[in-house]
């Protein structure tokens, strides 16, 4: 589903990241660890293409991210990838199913209530549907960013330290809905971290050394 | 997504009800300025009616021609038809027309205006329903009198003295005014006036005098048509027996020239200085009091438009605000695959939209309170103005809104456009 490759990225002349070649498959769980300075947002930003590729080749769903422009990786990336971030943010303005609507209809798919609504169920809000998202507790706005990256049936889930902010239970909790949801719905998923405690519940992990 | 920028713009009602009433409030007066500046415009201009002098008493010439042509301010005074004989003379060489008015009274606070049958023809008039006075105390009503007042032909009056409609200067020793004709609406200050001959004036305020009761005439609603030669040969009959009471009083000749030249202007300057009479050019004297309000208009244009750019900036600062607030949404529509544009266009939608409320709650505010003014004119000055018209420059006001709008999201558009999502979002 996503295979990285000779990825290279440098913001200044003489000190280039270089990343580990891994790949993950369809219902395969990764999980990258990182210290802070390992370059793991910049290799959340290049999966995720918001930076642009230098050097070497990212495939995500048979597509490699590199001969893709701007605007098709806008669509590309709401259609291809969910992404979960250590803080829950959401459009204010709209209600926590419009919420995850949206995601549909910027992903240039058809709005699916049904569908949503599936979701919200599975992950036991769908009593909180209709309020705003500053409504909720973080646990339950936590769970609605998920059905969120889930909604539009993305090739994979990226996780940015989805857990770095939460206590031993709630990690627990929040990891073993990310890896349930995920591959219920056929999705890889990405986790990158450098949440130590994440390390014993992956089997598959790469270790991003510091440069 | 513009049910989205509606959500985001709704999402702060305190903000957007400043916006809105910013803009509501300079859409609002300069509404208003534009349909009074027009309509005030409009009834002056027509009511001119080719009227080139007006003869009157000596006094404020603006009031002598807001008095006898517009009929909202007090005489001058009186003047005698020996004083005045020269001018009603159908072969004087540079007067083409001449029509004498008589006022005194009122009816509910219509003016009843005696004169002859010329003052029709100034105004080309029609007749609704009903014929032109023939004798004495039969009055024309405008349509707006009849329409106001209800009035029906053959209903019958008593006449007030003065213009305020007041119980305790009733005439009621006098035959009653009787309706014989009403005129076809024609918007101007005809409209608004009750019509009779000379003499009926003269007969109401000619107390202790025996006056005979007539029978009452047989009237018929059937309406009567008249041809401007017909109204002028009667016109002319009126005049020549006007010409033979010398003694007597009218307040005012309203004038129409053969042509224009330096004797027509000599002319008003002869009466001015040689004569107790006084001569005023009514498009000068307007003239004069378009300058005067003009100075009043302008401060209220200024302060209108000096209200729609601070509306501007409130909506620039609010949603510079708000930018901070919402940068990560914004981010975070960029990694669900919204476009750069997309946000740019969103933000620019929402000032668009607070914009267009605006001017909607403005439109609707400045007619409203033409609609009220109207009221008011209609009771003091018994002028309408009409709050249901919508000018061209209406629309153009509403483009200026939109635009001032679109200008103030401009910044907070661009710097949507210009979000850093992999920073913004991934910021510990």
């Amino acid at each position: 589903m996503i295979t990285v490759q000779g990825v290279t990225h440098t913001y200044r002349e003489e000190d280039p990241i270089s990343f580990p070649d891994f790949s993950c498959d369809r219902g395969d769980q990764l999980l990258i660890l990182g210290a802070s300075g390992s370059g793991k947002t910049t290799l959340l930003n290049l999966i995720g293409g918001l930076l642009k590729l230098q050097k070497g080749q990212i495939t995500i769903g048979g597509k490699a991210l590199d001969k893709l422009s701007v605007s098709e990786l806008d669509t590309f990336r709401g259609q291809y990838i969910g992404m979960v971030f250590q803080k829950p943010h959401f459009v204010g303005s709209l209600s926590v199913l419009e919420n995850i609507t949206l995601a549909q209809s910027l992903a240039a798919k058809p709005v699916d209530k049904e569908r949503a609504m599936q979701l919200l169920t599975r992950l036991k809000i769908d009593k909180l549907a209709l309020k705003k998202p500053d409504q909720l507790s973080v646990g339950e706005q936590q769970r609605a960013t998920i059905a969120r990256a889930l909604v539009n049936k993305p090739a994979i889930v990226l996780a940015d330290e989805p857990t770095s902010a939460l206590d031993d239970i709630n990690c627990d909790e929040v990891v073993s809905l990310l890896e349930n949801a995920a591959s219920q719905e056929g999705s890889a998923l990405l986790i990158v971290t450098h949440d130590q405690r994440l390390k014993d519940k992956f089997k598959n992990f790469v270790e991003l050394t510091p440069q | 997504m513009i049910r989205l920028a509606i959500k985001n713009i709704f999402h702060k009602p305190l903000t957007l009800a400043l916006s809105v009433s910013l803009f509501a409030l300079g859409a609002g007066l300069i509404t208003v300025l534009l349909l009074l500046n027009k309509q005030l415009g409009d009834q002056f201009e027509r009511n001119l009616a080719g009227i080139e002098l007006v003869i009157g008493a000596k006094g404020s010439p603006l009031q002598m021609i807001l008095c006898n042509m517009y009929h909202i301010d007090a005489p001058t005074g009186n003047i005698s038809i020996g004083e005045v004989k020269p001018f009603l003379n159908p072969k004087h060489p540079l007067i083409r027309q001449a029509v004498p008015l008589s006022l005194g009274d009122n009816y509910k606070g219509y003016r009843i205006v005696g004169t002859t049958p010329g003052f029709l023809t100034l105004y080309t008039s029609t007749f609704q329903q009903g014929r032109i006075w023939q004798e004495d105390f039969e009055v024309v009503a405008g349509a707006g009198v009849a329409d106001e007042l209800g009035l029906k032909i053959g209903d019958t009056f008593f006449s007030v003295h003065g213009f305020a409609d007041d119980d305790d200067m009733v005439h009621d020793y006098t035959p009653p005014f009787r309706i014989v004709g009403i005129l076809e609406p024609n918007g101007s200050v005809l409209d608004q006036l009750l019509l009779c001959n000379s003499a009926t004036v003269w007969k109401v305020h000619a107390h202790g005098d025996e006056l005979e009761t007539v029978e009452p005439p047989v009237l018929e609603a059937t309406p009567q048509e008249y041809s401007e030669e017909q109204l002028l040969e009667w016109h002319a009959e009126a005049i020549d027996e006007l010409v033979t009471k010398d003694n007597l009083d009218i307040t005012s000749v309203l004038v129409k020239f053969r042509g224009r030249n330096y004797q027509t202007l000599n002319m008003m300057r002869n009466i001015n200085e040689q004569t107790n009479l006084q001569a005023a050019n009514p498009a000068i004297e307007i003239n004069r009091l378009y300058l005067l309000l003009g100075v009043g208009i302008e401060a209220l244009q200024a302060l209108a438009i000096l209200i729609m750019i601070v509306s501007g900036l409130s909506v620039f600062i609010s949603m510079l605000n708000a930018l901070k607030q919402r940068k990560y949404e914004l981010a975070l529509m960029r990694v669900m695959g919204a476009s750069k544009a997309k946000l740019l266009i969103l933000i620019l939608l929402e000032g668009v939209l607070i914009a267009v409320v605006g001017y909607a709650a403005g439109a609707l505010i400045g007619h409203t309170a033409v609609g009220v003014l109207s009221g008011f004119m209609q009771d003091a000055y018994k002028y309408a103005l009409d709050p249901f018209v919508y000018l061209s420059q209406e629309f153009i006001l509403l483009f200026a809104c939109v635009g001032i709008g679109m200008l103030a999201a401009l910044l907070p558009a661009i710097q949507a456009y210009k979000t850093d999502i992999a920073s913004t979002l991934t910021q510990k």
